[in-house]
């Protein structure tokens, strides 16, 4: 029998802004009850408009809410609500376990924004974990991302054989509620639902598998786009397996492995028209064709007390891949990458980086790929004093794109580049604890490979002064984006606690 | 009226549940009784630092791909601040109700320290638009449960 109930309440206030119009303050409430096996929580946050003699709510919503109902039959759990979706697979040792923190985590580095080992791409997460399932964004007073309850109400059930029927074997079935009228084939096309499997090897570790199904379907008739008519109507397919595995042998209880693989398998249009004229009664036929992608990671940790006492090793490594799409059928026309490039990209006035292949092209743009990320970590303490070294290293971090804020000169003899560059950040940081005061520092480095030379670049100090620059550095390191303009990421702090 | 009809039935299996776990003469969760109890505790905390980082933040940008080939997805955008923030928080009252303020001081607003919106997650003050630099938090929180919760000089 256990019974409790707990109500917080805050009172926010913003002396600097004013949040579209005289926004006075924020009050954020939540509540939570439990009674035996029944729990239930509810957030909401209002904003309050006008002047202290005429106040009025502004705006308010519910940030969270959700429904919990356990040992049902001994075996069945329901969660309703939430806003949460990592406990549907077996998680990343590395990357952080709040989605905040994640995205803190991912606005540093650009990586660890999952909490998954499989460490899929942000826009392929997104799309089946991410803004439309789980959770939705609202603005409110002017500031946008504010996270609040899905318009599709997550439901979770949780089936734990191990009670009843003595087998280690939970059955997931996530199974939300569409906020909208659907039909049952889009229910079943458009990622909501997640049936997952976990089994516990004793001594051994677990292991799961699951199915996001994305099952594509074509509709009879014809799509109109932009007064012009297409056929077939095809609502794609877009199914995520995944296995996941965690070992924790019992015998060697320092080490812990978590790997796992996630494979993606969907179709698309090729952008190139195999019949027809566009017209209602003769509409231009597409092909559909199938595409594919993995993501796989694998991340040690290992307590290696027994080399030097208080060190603990960790290393990642992850792989995203796709293949299906490719120049021919993601772009209209028949030319190819090359013909594509010495058209639109002539090279007395664009640098094409060694960079800048088909294959990269395709992971990059079609897929958003990192193709290789390797990620090695050490901690060590003693007395006092804990130390933390990282290093990761990214492929394909980003893109070098001279039409926009890379080195975007226009001017007679000068080049714009195009390519892509993969990035090294290495990060030390040591923490300091004495009495009431703990003190941390870290500082940080990203290294960026296969960015253009002022050479490759076609900058001289004549061009840069008929432009208005010192010479051909000043106008290089001016037109450098941000990102690698500044490397450094140096952080003190302190805490004092009485 | 589907969503209406569904939130019916969950919410009459929770009172059904509810109901069957009762005793006869079941006791109010919360009563005058449980406020006031034990001793009162205090506890502060000042934290603060510097820093300098790359500073990122959310913009929608149009992704292709889709069956309309224009989803709006959310991108990102960089640019770059030193930053200094300080936080003094303070907390007291009793064991189950008690009072925690704290101001939050962020010179050049790049410090991510402001706090959630919401509870949950990215709903933060100098996320998009990173703009908040003084900013105050008064809060209340009331806990009714047995045995009764424990209490650390933990903020």
């Amino acid at each position: 029998m256990s019974e409790a109930f707990t109500y917080n309440n805050k009172f926010y206030i913003d002396f600097e802004n004013i949040h579209h119009g005289a926004n006075l303050f924020f009050i954020e409430n939540n509540l939570k009850l439990t009674m035996n096996n029944v729990s239930a929580y509810v957030a909401t946050l209002s904003s309050w408009d006008g002047t202290l003699t005429n106040i009025a709510v502004n705006d308010l919503i519910v940030t969270n809410a959700w429904l919990s109902l356990k040992d049902i039959f001994s075996c069945i759990s329901i969660l309703a609500g939430s806003t949460d979706f990592s406990y549907l697979r077996i998680n990343s040792l590395f990357a952080p376990s709040t989605y905040r923190e994640r995205i803190l985590e991912y606005n540093r580095s650009a990586f660890f924004i999952t909490p998954f080992v499989t460490q899929q791409p942000r826009l392929g997460m997104d799309f089946y974990y991410g803004i439309t399932g789980y959770f939705g964004f609202t603005v409110i007073d002017g500031m946008t991302d504010i996270v609040t309850l899905s318009p599709t109400i997550p439901v979770l059930s949780t089936i734990a054989l191990q009670k009843p029927f003595k087998i280690p074997l939970t059955i997931y079935l996530f199974t939300p509620l569409p906020g909208n009228p659907i039909t049952v084939a889009d229910y079943f096309n458009k990622n909501y639902v997640t049936v997952a499997l976990s089994y516990e090897i004793t001594g051994v570790g677990s292991v799961d598998a699951g199915w996001i199904p994305g099952i594509g379907y074509t509709t009879p008739g014809i799509q109109p786009i932009f007064m012009t008519w297409y056929s077939p109507v095809q609502y794609h397919d877009n199914n995520v397996f995944f296995i996941d595995a965690k070992l924790n042998f019992a015998s060697f209880k320092e080490l812990i492995i978590v790997t796992g693989a996630e494979f993606i398998e969907s179709t698309f249009y090729n952008k190139d028209i195999i019949g027809g004229t566009g017209t209602a009664n003769d509409p231009f036929v597409r092909e559909v064709l199938n595409s594919f992608e993995i993501n796989y990671g694998l991340e040690v940790s290992y307590k290696a007390d027994v080399l030097v006492k208080n060190l603990t090793i960790g290393l990642g490594f992850y792989i995203n891949y796709g293949t299906g799409k490719n120049f021919q059928n993601m772009e209209t026309g028949t030319e190819t990458f090359d013909q594509y490039n010495s058209t639109n990209f002539p090279a007395a006035s664009w640098i094409l980086l060694s960079s800048f292949t088909e294959e990269n092209y395709i992971q990059k743009n079609y897929y958003g790929n990192y193709p290789l990320s390797i990620f090695f970590k050490t901690d060590y303490s003693f007395s006092n004093v804990s130390l933390s070294l990282q290093n990761l290293f990214i492929k394909l971090r980003g893109s070098i794109d001279g039409s926009s804020i890379w080195w975007n000169v226009v001017a007679p003899g000068v080049k714009r580049p195009l390519g892509y560059y993969d990035s090294d950040t290495l990060l030390v940081s040591g923490t300091y604890t004495e009495g009431i005061l703990s003190v941390t520092a870290s500082v940080s480095y990203t290294f960026y490979f296969g960015l253009p030379s002022i050479t490759d670049l076609g900058y001289t100090d004549t061009i840069a002064q008929s432009i208005g620059y010192y010479n051909a550095e000043a106008l290089y390191w001016d037109k450098t984006p941000d990102i690698v303009k500044y490397p450094w990421n140096i952080t003190v702090t302190y805490t004092v606690k009485y | 009226m589907k969503r209406i009809i569904v939130s019916i039935m969950v919410s009459l299996a929770a009172v059904v549940i509810f109901a069957q776990n009762q005793p006869l003469n079941p006791v109010a969760i919360a009563s005058m009784n449980d406020l006031f109890i034990q001793k009162p505790f205090w506890a502060i905390e000042l934290s603060g630092g510097f820093g300098y980082r790359i500073e990122t933040y959310w913009v929608p940008i149009v992704q292709n791909g889709s069956l309309t080939d224009a989803t709006p997805l959310i991108g990102v955008d960089v640019t770059a601040k030193p930053y200094f923030y300080s936080i003094p928080r303070i907390k007291t009252g009793f064991s189950n109700l008690y009072l925690s303020a704290a101001f939050y001081l962020d010179v050049n607003n790049n410090s991510a320290i402001m706090p959630t919106l919401g509870t949950t997650e990215p709903g933060f003050f100098n996320q998009t638009p990173h703009e908040a630099g003084k900013f105050a938090e008064i809060g209340m929180t009331f806990v009714c449960q047995k045995p009764l919760p424990i209490i650390t000089n933990s903020i």
